[in-house]
């Protein structure tokens, strides 16, 4: 598409806003995303990072400012409207993985289908090219908790991809893996960037912001973009 | 991205909604243990009470308008045939006909059963015919027409225990020999409750089994052809004769209808303390989600899940559970009210029932108890388990994770 992919503009995040136990995460944030492209939010915890990516995922709406994705304003947009385009365009990988664990493999990876109204026919049938994909086809029916970390990970991420997003958003990703896993987590975000897909990292891992696939940082402290 | 239809993402959400009360079987089990309790309770009431209404408003619709006793010494005497005349006089008065009945207590059976003093020949044609099944009993009973009999479901059960299902022989100390009657038929099952410890004999079979002189009668049945005029021809029978007791058809309706629905309340607020730690132990296992349950509403919201197909998953997660509890616990008060004879529950609503053989209740389940006892099990829980799920889903899925 012609103009950035994501959008901000002077966005400010205030939660528990108008009451006296406040906290500003953001201000003023105003940054721009090309497509095909992989950025990294960089800064030290509590910075405003994850609050950021949040808003980018629409998992939250500003205070103040304006957040576009894909040329429309989310932030402006009521619930039901903002999840359908989440949906259509958005997988967000979490930083603790977020997956239900009573549930299995399979039935963690649709779920974003679930609400579109997606047979089990169709939804299986995307689920086990991702399971093959990353490498997961013997885990199929496993209960999460039965997963090592990375296999986990590695769940996490085909649930973003399930629904073809075209931005991926990931929060640090590599915060609870061994080098060896990082590794093979880089290697999948390159895979996926060359494939046309638009990322966004948070990351205070040199490991992740120093990698030469990374096309932009923009650092963050006290909930400011510092400099990019 | 493809879309399904309407009715294929009802379907996914009805699937995740079991999917989701699986993963939680043990306490979901538990709660519906308890709701099938309790609604088994609650219907079992309603049951046995519209039963019992049912049953004394079938028989007690051939009782006549007037029932009239003659109270001597605070008892009841017998009634001599020179009130009869007089009575008939009373203008409104369509009839007056005589009953002879009284009670029979039979030691080895240790039951009480009322006898009933009729023309036989009456029963035999009209209306009254269908509420008998007649049996065969050639020979002796065209010999002794006046020692012939009709007996309740109850009355004929306990017989055929004593091999005297076709001619029972009445005997009290003091008696020179017994008296034989043949039983030529047993009412049918509409009118158990009034009928099952009945023996209805021909009129003097009768007077010679309760040693009633003649001339006299135990009270007297009056017939009033407009409705309007009963309660007034009652009260001038009281006025010209204060030593006589009337008692009208619509009396003994109201006593019997307020005498269950008294025991029915009694019962049903007995219970309050168990319907009140019920709703306790929902509000209490709705109210507060666990940690868990706010978690994954918090990732459902976070992938993309809108807030009506959170609340859809709660909503139909509490109609499946309320809805099974219910229906199961209606069925097995059914069967517990209806066939098995609802142990336990029938002695407390027909007290009496020591001395009193055992009847059968006809199933009268009144679609309105039933609407009220669904209404007041599954709506009080749909509220409390999707109220906090919906205090969930509109908080931002950024705010819930944060938290946990």
């Amino acid at each position: 598409m012609a103009g950035p992919v994501v959008e901000t503009i002077n966005v400010t995040k205030t939660y528990n806003h108008g009451k006296p136990n406040h906290v500003t995460a953001l201000r003023d944030a105003s940054l721009q995303i090309d497509e095909a492209s992989l950025t990294v939010l960089k800064g030290p915890s509590g910075s405003g990072k994850t609050t950021l990516l949040s808003l980018i995922g629409c998992q939250t709406k500003p205070t103040r400012g304006k957040v576009t994705i894909m040329g429309k304003t989310v932030s402006k947009l009521p619930e039901k409207f903002m999840n359908l385009h989440k949906r259509k365009h958005i997988g967000f990988i979490f930083q603790h993985f977020q997956l239900i664990g009573g549930m299995s493999v399979l039935d963690n990876i649709v779920l974003p289908l679930i609400p579109e109204g997606i047979s089990p026919k169709e939804r299986n049938r995307r689920a086990d090219r991702l399971l093959e994909q990353f490498d997961l086809t013997h885990r199929r029916q496993f209960k999460i908790s039965n997963l090592s970390g990375g296999e986990q990970q590695r769940v996490a991420i085909a649930r973003a991809l399930i629904n073809n997003a075209d931005i991926l958003l990931a929060d640090e990703p590599s915060a609870h893996l061994d080098s060896g896993l990082t590794s093979d987590l880089l290697d999948y975000v390159r895979h996926l960037k060359q494939s046309g897909h638009t990322i966004l990292i948070t990351s205070h891992d040199p490991a992740v912001y120093q990698n030469p696939i990374v096309d932009r940082i923009f650092e963050i402290k006290d909930g400011r973009i510092a400099s990019s | 991205m493809t879309y399904g239809t309407w009715f294929e993402k009802q379907r996914n959400i009805i699937d995740y909604s079991l999917q989701s009360l699986l993963r939680r079987r043990i306490r979901n089990i538990l709660i519906m243990i308890i709701f099938i309790l309790l609604v088994f309770a609650v219907s079992s009431i309603l049951f046995i009470t519209g039963a019992l209404t049912r049953e004394m408003m079938i028989t007690s619709s051939s009782l006549p308008d007037i029932t009239v006793q003659r109270i001597m010494g605070g008892r009841q005497a017998n009634v001599p045939a020179s009130y009869i005349s007089e009575i008939e006089d009373i203008p409104g008065v369509e009839a007056v006909e005589t009953r002879v009945w009284g009670y029979f207590y039979l030691t080895a059976l240790q039951a009480n059963f009322t006898i009933y003093g009729m023309d036989l020949n009456l029963l035999e044609e009209g209306e009254y015919q269908k509420i008998v099944n007649w049996k065969n009993t050639p020979g002796h009973a065209e010999k002794n027409p006046d020692f012939r009999m009709i007996v309740g479901q109850g009355v004929s059960e306990l017989l055929r225990d004593i091999q005297m299902e076709n001619t029972y022989l009445f005997y009290q100390p003091g008696w020179q020999k017994p008296i034989p009657f043949d039983i030529i038929g047993t009412f049918k099952t509409e009118t158990e409750l009034q009928s099952n410890d009945m023996m209805i004999l021909q009129t003097r079979g009768a007077r010679q089994v309760l040693e009633l002189p003649p001339d006299e009668f135990t009270d007297l049945a009056v017939y009033v052809p407009n409705p309007e005029e009963t309660e007034n021809i009652a009260l001038k029978i009281r006025r010209y004769f204060p030593e006589l007791r009337t008692i009208t058809r619509a009396h003994i309706q109201n006593t019997y209808s307020s005498v269950f629905g008294w025991k029915s309340a009694f019962a049903l607020s007995s219970m309050l303390a168990a319907i009140f730690a019920f709703l306790i132990l929902i509000w209490d296992k709705a109210s507060g989600l666990s940690l868990e349950e706010k978690r994954e509403i918090g990732i459902l919201k976070a992938v993309g899940w809108d807030t009506d197909a959170v609340l859809s998953v709660k909503l139909w997660e509490g109609l499946i559970i309320s809805g099974i509890s219910s229906l199961t616990g209606i069925l097995l008060a059914y069967a517990y009210t209806y066939w098995l004879r609802a142990p336990g529950l029938r002695e407390i609503f027909v007290g009496w029932s020591s001395v009193y053989p055992p009847f059968r209740l006809t199933p009268d389940a009144d679609p309105k108890f039933l609407l009220l006892i669904i209404t007041i099990a599954v709506l009080p829980y749909l509220a409390v388990t999707v109220f906090p799920a919906w205090k969930a889903a509109i908080t931002d899925p950024d705010t819930i994770m944060r938290n946990i």
